[in-house]
C-alpha cells in the first residue's frame, strides 16, 4: 500500500527510499494484527473481574482493556511508522542503540525511586512519568540491530582476517617474547574464528551482566537466544554452538541437580504441590486453569480461575486463562498463529534484500519465538517459572508498543524485498 | 579488483550460508519448539484433565447442603408420632463484627469532623452482640467474647437447634442493629415426638447422624430422604459469586411411615403396664404386646421402664433410678476393691502406681457409669431382644401340636399323681397331691405338667422339634424392628427325652416375647403363622404408597379345625381354670397363664397370653411382668397381697386390656348364660303397682328387691325405670315415700368379698357389676378395684364396676415343675 507523502514526489526519492516504499508483507501484517486482536479480547476477559472489584480501577471492568487498546492503537501507528523507515539507516544506529541500552540498564540500577521502580525484588522499570518501561526491551532490539549490522559485514571482515593470518607469525627482530606470543595467539584466534567472536562476547557479557544485576533472568535468556540465532545465521562455525550449547546444557544441569535442590524455583517446578500455598501457588493455579479448559474450553469469558485465583492472570499467566476458556483447540490454534507468524518471519529473513535485513529479522523473529515458548512453557509448567510475558496478550502498554515496533522492523525489511521479475 | 571480487564471492557465499542457516532456525523455532508445548497442553487438558479439574472445582466452589425434611411417622389413625421441624443454629462471624466496627469508627470520625450527631455510630458492635446473645441464648458472655476474638473466622457456632421464639428474638436483634452478616441463622432440623414416651422403644430416636434407634434407625434410608445441594462459585478470596454459576440439586424429602400401632391401644398397653409394674414392684419391668390375629400387625407394644423420646438420655422411671443408685454403689465398691488389690500387688512387686491407678472411682463417677447403663437399658425393646422361659404359656403350642398330630383328642384323659418320672429325673406338678384323673381340657386348664409331658412324649422328639420350627420358635420372626434376637433352644442332638419333657411345659429354653405371641397366635387364629410387623405402609412425600407390608401368612402350621379346638380349650382356661382372672363379662376371652422361674429363687417371670373373641380371635395380647417383688424374697406373695403367678398378676391385666381393646374396636358385648352376674337388665316401671305385682315383674327380670316405707303401692324406685342394672341385683322400692334424689359418697370396696361389696353398695342404693371372675366366687375372692374412686359423689342407682380377683389364683395351679437338674437319682 504505497502511500505518497504529500510534500515529496516519487522523483525526489532515492532508490533505497523507493524500495522502502514497496509493499509490506501482508501475511506477516495480518498475522500480527490477528494475534493483537485476539490478545486484546482475551485480556478483556482475563482482567474484567479484577478490574470490576478494584478501587484502583474505579470498578470499571473495561479499565485494563481500554488502556491496552489505546496502547495497541499507538503500537500500530508506531509499527507503521517503523515499517516506513529505510532500515538501511539502522546499520549505523546499532552501535548507538547498544550504547543507549547500556546507559539505561545502568540507570535503572542506580537511579533512585521514583525514577526507577522495583517490583518483587527486581529493579526493571524506568518511570517516564506517563508510563513505565523496561530498558531490557531496548537492550533486546539494540543487541539484534548491532549484531545484525556487524555480522552482515562478516565476509569482508573474514577476508581481512584470513589475509592477516595466512602465515604462522615469524619472530621479528627486536620483538619481545610477549608480543610474539600475542601474535601467535591472534593467529590461532583468527584461524579458528574465535577472534571475531570476542567483540560479540564482550557485548553479551556486559548486557547480560547488567540484566542479571536487576535481576532479569528471562530477558537475559531471550537476548542470548536472539544473539545466538543471529550468530548462527551469520555463518559462525557450528562447532561454537555445539560448544556453547554443551556448556549451557552442562550449566543448566548443574543448576538443576546441584544447586537446584536448594532452589525453590526448581523444586516447585518438579512438584508444585510441595509448596502449594506459597511458591507453588501460582503454578498450581495456572495448571488448574489450563487443565480445566479440557479439549473445548469452558467458553469465552467463562474462566473460573480468573476470579482472583490465578495471580498475574492478565500478565504473565494470561495464556492459562486463554487455555481455560478456549481449551486445547483454542490454545493450539493460537500457538499455530504464533508459529505461522514466526515461520513467516524466517521466510522474510530468507528473502530479505540484504544480509543485514535477514539477520535483523532472524533476531526479531527468534526473540518472538523464544518469548512465546518460554511464556507458554512456564504457564504449563513445562519449564521452571520465570517472569516473561506473552507478546500481544499480556497486559503492558510499553512492552506492546515495543513489540509492535519490532514487528514494524520486520515489515520494513519486507518492503525492500525485490519483487520477482514479471514475465 | 581481485580483492573486490573476493569480497563479492565471499558475500554470495555468506548469503547462501544465511539462507541455509535460517532454514534451520525456521525449523527449530517455527516448528519444533511448539511440539513440547502442545504435548504439555494435551497432558494437562486431556490426560490429567479430570483429576486436575476436580481439584480446581473443589477450590472454586463452596457447597451448601440443604437438608431434606425427614419423613413423618404416623400411627394407624394418622396421628403423628414423630415429625421434623425446622430449627436454627446461631452462627457468629467475628470477621464481619470487626469489619462492622471499623466501618462504624470511620463513620464516627466523619461525623465528628463534620460536627454531626455521632450517636448513631458511637457503639461497640461486639458488646451489643455479646450482651444480647448471652441474654437471649442464656450463654456465658465471656465465652462469647472469646469466640469473637478470632477475627479471621467467619463461622463460629454459638447455639444449636434454637426454636422459633429464640429465632424471632435474634432476627429482631439483627434487624435493629443491622447485624446481618455478623450474626446469622442456619436452618437445621429437629425431631419432635408429640406423644413423648408413647411406643418409645418402637419409634426410636435420631441423633446428629440420623436415625439411631428403633424404626428411626431401621427405616433410616426411607425417612432421611436425599439432601439437596447448592454449589456456588466463589472467588479466590472466598466471596460467593452468586451471578456466576449456581447449581441447585433439590432436596428429596423422606418417606412417611404409617404404623399398625394404634396410639389408643398403645396407650392402654402402656398405662396398664405402668400401673401394674408399680403395683407389683416388678424389678425388671415388663412387656405387653397386642397383636391383630389375622395379620400379625402389632397394635401396641409397651415396655417398662419407658422413657421420653424427646429426652432419650434421661432416666425417669423411678424403679430404674433406684436401681442406678444401687448399681452405682456396687461399682464404687468394686472399684475400691480393685484399687486396694492393685496397691497391695504393687507393694509386693515394689512398683509405683500412677495417680490414676491409685484413685478409686468416686460415687459420682460410679453413678455416671450406672446411669449410662440404665439409659441404654431403657432403650431396649425387650419384646424382641430379651429372651425368657415362656413357661406354661407354651403349653398351648404343645397342645396344638398334639391335636394336629392326632396323638391326642378332646376325649383323651390324663392321670396326674403329682409327679412324673422322666429318664432319671422326677418332675413334679404344681399340685403336689396331683390333679388325679382329668380330661384334656381339664389338664390344660390346670396347667398340669405330667399331662403335658405325656402329650410331648406322644408327639415324639423329632416331630416336636419340627413343630418348634413350624411355629417359628427357631428363628427370628422377621419383625420390622432392629436388633431382633432369636430363641435359645437346644440343638437337635442335645434334645433328648428330658429336654422334650421340660420343653413340653415351656421351661429350660428361652424365646423372645414376640416369638411366643407369634406362635401362640398361630395356635388360635386358624393355624396361620404371620410375620409380626409394625409398619403398615410407606408413602413418598407426595402421598403415593411406595411400600405395603405383606400380610400373607408365612405358613399354615395347624389346621383350622385343630386351631378351633385349641381356642375352645383355651377359652375354658379363662372361664373355668387358672386363667379366670382374665375373665370379662360380655367377651369371650381365651388364654393361658405362665409362671417361669428364673435362676434366682424368689424371682419369677409371670405372663399371660389372652385372645378374644375366642370363637374368631381378633386380638391377642401377651402380658409379662418380670420379677415382681416378693414380700420376703422367697414366697410368692407380695406386699400388696397379690400372688406372684401368671394367673394372679398377668391374667387380670390381660383381661381388662382385651376388654378395652375389644370395646375400642367396636365389639358388642354378648352375654352368655354364664355371664349372669354381669348381664344387665332394664328396670321396669313399677310405679303404682302393688308389692305383689312388683315382685312378679322383678322376678321376670331376675331382680330381687327390698322395700322402704309402708304404703300399699310403689311410689318410687331405684333405679329409675329404663335404667340398666346387673341381673340378680337388689333394687329398692319406695312404698308411700319419694325416692331420694341426692348423691352418696362412693365407699371403698377393696378387700371386701363379693357378698360384702354387694351389701355395702345396696345399702347406699348403688348397684354392682362384677368383673374379673366368672361368677364362681370362692372364699378367697376379694374386690381388687372399682370403677369409681372412693369418696366420689355418685347418684343413687348408679352401677359401679367392681373388679374381683382370686387372692390366691394360680398359686396352686401354676408354679411350673420342679427343675429336672435339681433331682438326680
Amino acid at each position: 500500500m504505497p502511500m505518497a507523502l504529500p510534500w515529496r514526489t516519487k522523483r525526489d526519492l532515492t532508490r533505497e527510499q523507493q524500495w522502502a516504499r514497496g509493499p509490506m508483507d501482508m501475511p506477516f501484517l495480518m498475522l500480527t494484527l490477528l494475534l493483537l486482536g485476539i490478545g486484546l479480547v482475551m485480556l478483556l476477559s482475563a482482567s474484567a473481574y479484577a478490574a470490576s472489584i478494584s478501587e484502583k480501577t474505579h470498578f470499571d471492568p473495561m479499565y485494563y482493556f481500554k488502556r491496552q487498546a489505546i496502547y495497541a492503537v499507538i503500537g500500530i501507528v508506531v509499527m507503521y511508522v517503523v515499517s516506513r523507515i529505510d532500515y538501511q539507516h539502522m546499520r549505523w544506529m546499532g552501535f548507538l542503540a547498544l550504547g543507549i541500552a547500556i546507559v539505561l540498564l545502568i540507570a535503572v540500577k542506580v537511579l533512585p525511586r521514583p525514577f526507577a521502580i522495583s517490583l518483587n525484588g527486581a529493579k526493571r522499570w524506568l518511570n517516564l512519568g506517563f508510563t513505565t518501561f523496561q530498558p531490557s526491551e531496548i537492550a533486546k532490539i539494540a543487541v539484534v540491530i548491532y549484531f545484525s549490522a556487524s555480522l552482515s559485514k562478516r565476509p569482508v571482515a573474514q577476508i581481512r582476517m584470513q589475509q592477516m593470518s595466512k602465515q604462522f607469525p615469524k619472530r621479528k627482530k627486536r620483538q619481545s617474547n610477549l608480543s610474539y606470543w600475542a601474535d601467535i595467539l591472534s593467529w590461532i584466534s583468527n584461524r579458528t574464528g574465535f577472534g571475531e567472536l570476542i567483540p560479540y562476547g564482550v557485548v553479551l557479557v556486559l548486557i547480560a551482566g547488567l540484566l542479571m544485576l536487576e535481576p532479569h533472568m528471562s530477558a537475559t535468556l531471550l537476548i542470548f537466544a536472539a544473539a545466538a540465532a543471529i550468530l548462527f545465521a551469520a555463518g559462525i562455525h557450528w562447532g561454537w554452538f555445539v560448544l556453547g550449547g554443551s556448556a549451557a546444557a552442562l550449566g543448566g544441569l548443574f543448576f538443576i541437580f546441584v544447586i537446584g535442590y536448594n532452589s525453590s524455583r526448581i523444586t516447585v517446578w518438579r512438584d508444585p504441590w510441595s509448596d502449594p500455598l506459597d511458591k507453588g501457588f501460582q503454578v498450581i493455579q495456572s495448571i488448574y486453569a489450563v487443565a480445566s479448559g479440557g479439549v473445548s474450553g469452558l467458553g469465552f469469558g467463562l474462566s473460573r480461575q480468573k476470579y482472583l485465583y490465578l495471580p498475574e492472570n492478565m500478565n504473565d499467566y494470561i495464556f492459562a486463562i486463554v487455555s481455560e476458556e478456549l481449551g486445547l483447540i483454542g490454545a493450539t490454534l493460537i500457538i499455530l498463529l504464533f508459529a505461522l507468524l514466526i515461520l513467516r518471519g524466517y521466510w522474510l529473513a530468507i528473502h530479505a534484500r540484504d544480509r543485514f535485513g535477514s539477520l535483523m529479522v532472524v533476531g526479531v523473529t527468534t526473540l518472538l519465538a523464544v518469548q512465546v515458548f518460554m511464556n507458554i512453557g512456564v504457564v504449563t509448567n513445562l519449564i521452571p517459572s520465570t517472569g516473561i510475558s506473552l507478546p500481544f496478550f499480556s497486559y503492558g502498554g510499553t512492552a506492546l508498543v515495543i513489540q509492535l515496533a519490532e514487528m514494524g522492523l520486520v515489515l520494513a525489511v519486507s518492503r525492500q524485498i525485490p519483487a520477482p521479475k514479471q514475465g | 579488483m581481485n580483492q573486490e571480487r573476493k569480497i563479492r564471492e565471499a558475500g554470495k557465499e555468506a548469503n547462501r550460508l544465511v539462507l541455509s542457516r535460517t532454514i534451520k532456525l525456521m525449523v527449530v523455532f517455527g516448528v519444533l519448539i511448539f511440539i513440547p508445548l502442545i504435548m504439555q497442553l494435551y497432558r494437562l487438558q486431556v490426560a490429567d484433565h479430570d483429576k486436575l479439574e476436580e481439584l480446581a472445582v473443589n477450590q472454586q466452589t463452596s457447597t451448601l447442603s440443604i437438608s431434606a425434611s425427614r419423613g413423618t411417622i404416623y400411627d394407624a389413625n394418622k396421628n403423628v408420632l414423630a415429625i421434623s421441624s425446622t430449627v436454627y443454629d446461631v452462627i457468629l462471624s467475628p470477621k464481619a463484627i470487626a469489619e462492622k466496627q471499623q466501618e462504624l469508627n470511620e463513620e464516627l470520625e466523619k461525623a465528628r469532623d463534620k460536627g454531626k450527631d455521632t450517636s448513631p455510630y458511637d457503639w461497640n458492635v461486639q458488646d451489643v452482640v455479646v450482651t444480647n446473645l448471652a441474654r437471649i441464648l442464656e450463654l456465658d458472655a465471656a465465652s462469647l467474647r472469646e469466640k469473637c476474638a478470632d477475627t479471621n473466622s467467619q463461622y463460629k457456632r454459638v447455639a444449636q437447634k434454637v426454636e422459633n421464639d429464640v429465632e424471632t428474638e435474634i432476627r429482631e436483634l439483627i434487624d435493629s442493629y443491622h447485624l446481618a452478616g455478623c450474626i446469622y441463622l442456619q436452618p437445621n432440623t429437629k425431631r419432635y415426638y408429640p406423644y413423648a414416651g408413647l411406643a418409645a422403644q418402637i419409634i426410636g430416636f435420631t441423633n446428629d447422624s440420623g436415625g439411631a434407634y428403633g424404626l428411626e434407625s431401621k427405616f433410616e434410608s426411607q425417612l432421611a430422604g436425599t439432601p439437596g445441594l447448592v454449589v456456588t462459585a466463589k472467588n479466590g478470596v472466598g466471596t460467593d459469586l452468586m451471578n456466576f454459576f449456581q447449581d441447585y440439586y433439590d432436596a428429596e424429602n423422606g418417606d412417611n411411615i404409617y404404623l399398625t400401632i394404634d396410639s389408643t391401644i398403645q396407650a392402654y398397653c402402656e398405662s396398664y403396664l405402668e400401673q401394674y409394674c408399680t403395683r407389683y414392684q416388678t424389678q425388671n419391668g415388663g412387656v405387653i404386646i397386642a397383636m391383630e390375629c389375622d395379620t400379625g400387625a402389632i397394635l401396641g407394644m409397651a415396655m417398662s421402664p419407658n422413657f421420653d423420646l424427646n429426652n432419650y438420655s434421661t432416666v425417669t422411671d423411678p424403679t430404674l433410678l433406684a436401681k442406678v443408685d444401687e448399681e452405682a454403689k456396687k461399682i464404687e465398691a468394686a472399684s475400691k476393691e480393685t484399687v486396694e488389690n492393685a496397691i497391695r500387688q504393687a507393694e509386693e512387686e515394689g512398683r509405683e502406681l500412677t495417680e490414676e491407678e491409685k484413685t478409686p472411682l468416686t460415687y459420682e463417677e460410679a453413678y455416671q457409669q450406672a446411669y449410662s447403663n440404665a439409659v441404654y437399658s431403657q432403650w431396649t425393646n425387650k419384646a424382641i431382644t430379651d429372651t425368657y422361659e415362656p413357661g406354661s404359656t407354651f403349653k398351648a403350642i404343645v397342645l396344638a401340636a398334639g391335636l394336629e398330630e392326632g396323638v391326642i383328642d378332646e376325649n383323651s384323659t390324663f392321670d396326674c399323681g403329682g409327679s412324673v418320672q422322666v429318664d432319671t429325673w422326677t418332675i413334679r406338678c404344681s399340685a403336689r397331691s396331683g390333679h388325679g384323673h382329668q380330661t384334656l381340657a381339664e389338664a390344660v386348664g390346670h396347667s398340669c405338667n405330667p399331662a403335658l409331658i405325656a402329650i410331648g412324649q406322644k408327639i415324639g422328639r423329632e416331630k416336636f422339634y419340627d413343630y418348634l420350627y413350624r411355629f417359628g420358635i427357631m428363628e427370628p420372626t422377621g419383625i420390622d424392628l432392629p436388633y431382633e434376637n432369636s430363641s435359645n433352644v437346644w440343638p437337635y442332638d442335645e434334645f433328648h427325652i428330658a429336654q422334650l419333657a421340660t420343653a413340653s411345659f415351656g421351661q429350660r429354653f428361652n424365646i423372645t416375647p414376640i416369638q411366643l405371641i407369634t406362635a401362640f397366635n398361630a395356635v388360635v387364629n386358624g393355624g396361620y403363622l404371620y410375620t409380626p410387623h409394625v409398619v403398615d405402609h410407606i408413602t413418598d412425600p407426595e402421598g403415593n404408597t411406595v411400600y405395603t407390608t405383606d400380610t400373607t401368612p408365612v405358613r399354615q402350621v395347624i389346621s383350622e379345625s385343630t386351631s378351633k379346638q385349641c381356642a375352645e380349650i383355651l377359652e375354658g382356661v379363662v372361664s373355668k381354670y387358672t386363667g379366670k382372672n382374665a375373665y370379662q363379662p360380655g367377651y369371650r376371652i381365651g388364654g393361658k397363664t405362665g409362671t417361669s422361674q428364673t435362676l434366682k429363687q424368689g424371682e419369677w417371670i409371670v405372663s399371660f397370653v389372652g385372645f378374644a373373641p375366642a370363637d374368631d380371635p381378633d386380638v391377642i395380647v401377651l402380658v409379662i411382668f418380670d420379677r415382681p417383688k416378693s414380700i420376703d424374697g422367697v414366697s410368692s406373695a407380695t406386699a400388696n397381697g397379690d400372688v406372684i403367678s401368671g394367673g394372679g398378676m398377668a391374667a387380670p391385666v390381660a383381661g381388662e386390656l382385651l376388654a378395652k381393646i375389644l370395646d375400642y374396636r367396636g365389639y358388642e358385648k354378648a352375654y352368655s348364660s354364664d355371664d349372669l352376674t354381669g348381664a344387665f337388665t332394664a328396670m321396669p316401671d313399677l310405679t303404682g303397682m302393688t308389692e305383689t305385682q312388683a315382685d312378679q315383674a322383678l322376678k321376670n327380670k331376675q331382680l330381687s328387691y327390698r322395700v322402704v316405707g309402708s304404703g300399699d303401692t310403689v311410689t318410687g324406685q331405684i333405679p329409675r325405670s329404663g335404667n340398666y342394672v346387673p341381673q340378680n341385683s337388689k333394687v329398692i322400692l319406695y312404698m308411700g315415700e319419694e325416692a331420694p334424689t341426692d348423691t352418696v359418697d362412693m365407699p371403698d370396696l377393696r378387700g371386701q368379698s363379693p357378698k360384702q361389696a354387694i351389701q355395702t353398695l345396696n345399702d347406699l342404693g348403688l348397684f354392682m357389676r362384677a368383673t374379673g371372675t366368672n361368677g364362681y366366687y370362692t372364699s378367697t375372692t376379694v374386690c381388687s378395684g372399682q370403677s369409681v374412686d372412693p369418696g366420689t359423689k355418685v347418684r343413687r342407682g348408679y352401677v359401679v364396676d367392681v373388679q374381683f380377683s382370686e387372692s390366691d389364683a394360680g398359686q396352686t395351679a401354676d408354679n411350673g415343675g420342679e427343675l429336672p437338674d435339681t433331682q438326680d437319682n
